[in-house]
């Protein structure tokens, strides 16, 4: 065995223990991560680069999961395991074909990986399907190679049959199934009759054989045309996309939701809602599968009004509680209150317009029995709307509830006069902090943010005007008023106050100016 | 474009049976423009606009014409024009291949055959006047933009 086998040959079997371990315990982030780190940087070493951007992927995935960004759930488990089976796959290919290794497509990988890492909800599902049609593909190719002839590519077609349809052509095959035992019963009767050597017997039998195995015939013809008609139909369907849904409404104008993201519909009175850092919350009740109550499990779900995301006026609610949609979406369970749910629809899909195609609001249109055409809600994107309208709305409410408290930096080194301003402000409502001279104020400056600052001009190690110079260079600060209190004002002060003639209403006076808080 | 536009403009599917050489001149408020006619897949009034959720502005919603939903473009709000309500309903639909779309206009005014040497790159003479000639494609440009289509 040469060094370069013997090379490889370690560096597999590292790379197949390593994806033996994260498979085995994915949720062991911190080994895995150790793990990874070396074999990661071995693969870029040996240049088998797209092994080692599948690595960075997952590696994204555990730092992000380490620093508390993300949470391990069935999702994360899911597309780690698939990209571990995509390290494998890539780890066959280096034993028997190693040149193909630089050709293999691992960008759906990555890209999901990145999705995951930045905490993006995503569908591990999709990359199955897509690791699936890649297998395929593969396998054909590999009998191209054998047979050295191109296969057309199949298509891996999806049939929607309605339930009606199903039921349809299962009464016929069961129908067709017991017409095979008759005539097995037949069959018998006419082997009795035969070592009877009855011939009426035989006759009837013979008849009867006859007779149903034309019916069966004709039965499997009809099936036959059925299932034909099915998949002629389909075609019209993969046009048209069946969906179900419920229709609702919020500030006058009508949606529909898909069944599939909704968990439950429930009603509660607007009195029930705790409020948690401006957050309604409702206490779910899931009632347990044996419908016993001591065994109901309750959780608490963040409702959000749908009528806050559109523009218009709220209807005006006659009802005493709120029709709530519970709603899921992987692991994230949220409540939407919506002013109206009107009845559950099966409806046919149409496309929005191709200009929509990547748009991720709406997902497609209905028509109502109106023929009004109704905007199908990606439920997706209005869980990410929730969430950024979350953060709007806890600024907005503490910025109109909560009185700000300005914070003061003094700085001077005398301590007397330090105690003196800090007394005077600390009376007029104002947050203090002290240096003791420049050096000691910009320490403090980078780790919290001051709404004014008041110095001395005279000071050891650092003097005023050489503060003030750093604290204008200072992104953050650039502008936060700065009063010098000294004996003689600084050129790029906003504010002087005399030393010599210093009174508590001269400075008092300065600040709430520089402040804007005048009253 | 040119070729897609010659392409629309052989097709002979238009509702409208007009001559190839006519032009269209309609208003949206004060401003006129023109359109060539084979441009025009249809013009349809009182038509109710539905209302699409997280669009810009300017997109009024989705008119339903015969069961092909066609996106509402208000031009005046593409422009940033402080009067942009449009009060009359009057649509015109634009024949095209790659999307289906239409303007918001307050009147069709007329169709007529310009003089050869009446015609210009982006405008035409009309009655001692030049209308400049709309172009659908800044709209769907904008529209795509806006909507991330090209993402």
């Amino acid at each position: 065995m040469t060094d370069i086998e013997d090379t490889l040959a370690c560096y597999l079997e590292e790379t197949r223990s390593l994806i033996f371990t994260i498979k085995k315990s994915p949720d062991n982030f911190l080994l895995n991560l150790r793990l990874l780190s070396t074999t990661k940087d071995n693969s870029h070493l040996l240049g088998y680069e797209t092994i080692f951007k599948l690595y960075k992927g997952i590696e994204d995935i555990y730092k992000a999961l380490i620093d508390d960004k993300l949470i391990f759930s069935k999702y994360l488990k899911n597309l780690l395991d698939i990209v571990c089976d995509k390290i494998l796959s890539c780890c066959d290919l280096l034993e028997t074909t190693p040149e193909e290794l630089s050709q293999v497509d691992v960008k759906p990988y990555l890209l999901y990986c990145d999705k995951a890492a930045a905490g993006e909800i995503f569908d591990p599902k999709h990359l199955l399907k897509l690791v699936k049609t890649n297998k395929n593909n593969s396998k054909r190719k590999t009998k191209a190679n054998v047979f050295t002839k191109e296969e057309p590519e199949e298509k891996n077609q999806i049939l929607q049959i309605s339930s009606r349809e199903i039921t349809k052509n299962v009464n016929i095959h069961e129908e067709m199934i017991a017409r095979t035992y008759i005539i097995n019963n037949q069959v018998s009767m006419l082997k009795t009759a035969i070592s009877n050597n009855d011939m009426h017997a035989i006759k009837e039998a013979y008849k009867l054989i006859a007779g149903d195995t034309q019916n069966l015939q004709n039965t499997l013809r009809m099936a036959h045309e059925n299932l034909l008609g099915l998949i002629q139909d389909d075609i019209f369907l993969q046009k048209h996309q069946d969906l179900q849904g419920v229709f609702v409404t919020a500030n006058d104008k009508k949606f529909l939701i898909q069944s599939e993201y909704i968990f439950d519909i429930i009603c509660e009175s607007p009195l029930n809602y705790e409020v948690v850092q401006n957050q309604k919350i409702v206490n779910y009740v899931l009632e347990s599968e044996t419908g016993n109550e001591e065994d109901s499990e309750t959780e608490q779900v963040s409702v959000y009004s749908l009528s806050s995301l559109f523009p218009g006026q709220k209807a005006k609610n006659v009802n005493a509680l709120d029709t709530i949609l519970i709603v899921d979406y992987q692991t994230q369970r949220i409540g939407i209150i919506v002013d109206s749910v009107q009845k559950f629809v099966s409806v046919i899909k149409k496309n929005m317009p191709p200009a929509f195609r990547n748009f991720p609001g709406v997902t497609g249109l209905v028509f109502d029995e109106k023929y009004d055409m109704i905007p199908i809600l990606h439920i997706p994107e209005i869980m990410k709307r929730f969430r950024s309208l979350r953060g709007y709305d806890v600024k907005k409410f503490e910025a109109f509830t909560k009185k700000h408290i300005n914070k003061i930096l003094i700085v001077d080194d005398s301590e007397i006069t330090r105690q003196i301003v800090h007394a005077i402000l600390v009376s007029n409502g104002y947050t203090v902090d002290e240096a003791v001279d420049g050096i000691d104020a910009m320490e403090k400056l980078k780790h919290k943010q001051f709404d004014l600052i008041v110095t001395d001009d005279n000071m050891p190690r650092m003097n005023g005007s050489i503060l003030l110079d750093n604290i204008k260079r200072m992104e953050n600060y650039k502008k936060v008023p700065v009063v010098v209190m000294a004996d003689s004002p600084l050129e790029k002060a906003d504010a002087f106050v005399s030393k010599a003639d210093f009174s508590r209403e001269i400075l008092i006076k300065t600040i709430k100016r520089m402040l804007n808080d005048e009253k | 474009m040119a070729d897609v536009e010659k392409e629309i403009e052989n097709k002979d599917d238009s509702f409208l049976n007009l001559n190839e050489s006519s032009y269209l001149i309609f208003s949206i408020h004060s401003h006129r423009y023109a359109l060539k006619s084979t441009l025009i897949q249809e013009i349809l009034y009182d038509c109710k606009i539905h209302y699409i959720p997280f669009t810009p502005e300017y997109i009024e919603g989705v008119l339903n014409c015969r069961g092909t939903p066609y996106t509402v473009i208000n031009f005046l709000k593409i422009q940033n024009e402080n009067d942009s309500e449009i009060n009359e309903k009057v649509f015109l639909l634009f024949k095209r291949n790659d999307d289906q779309f239409c303007i918001h206009i307050s009147n069709i005014e007329v169709f007529f055959e310009p003089e050869e040497e009446d015609i210009f790159e982006d405008k035409i003479k009309y009655k001692l006047k030049y209308i400049p000639l709309f172009d659908a494609n800044i709209v769907e440009e904008t529209m795509c933009r806006d909507l991330g289509t090209y993402d």
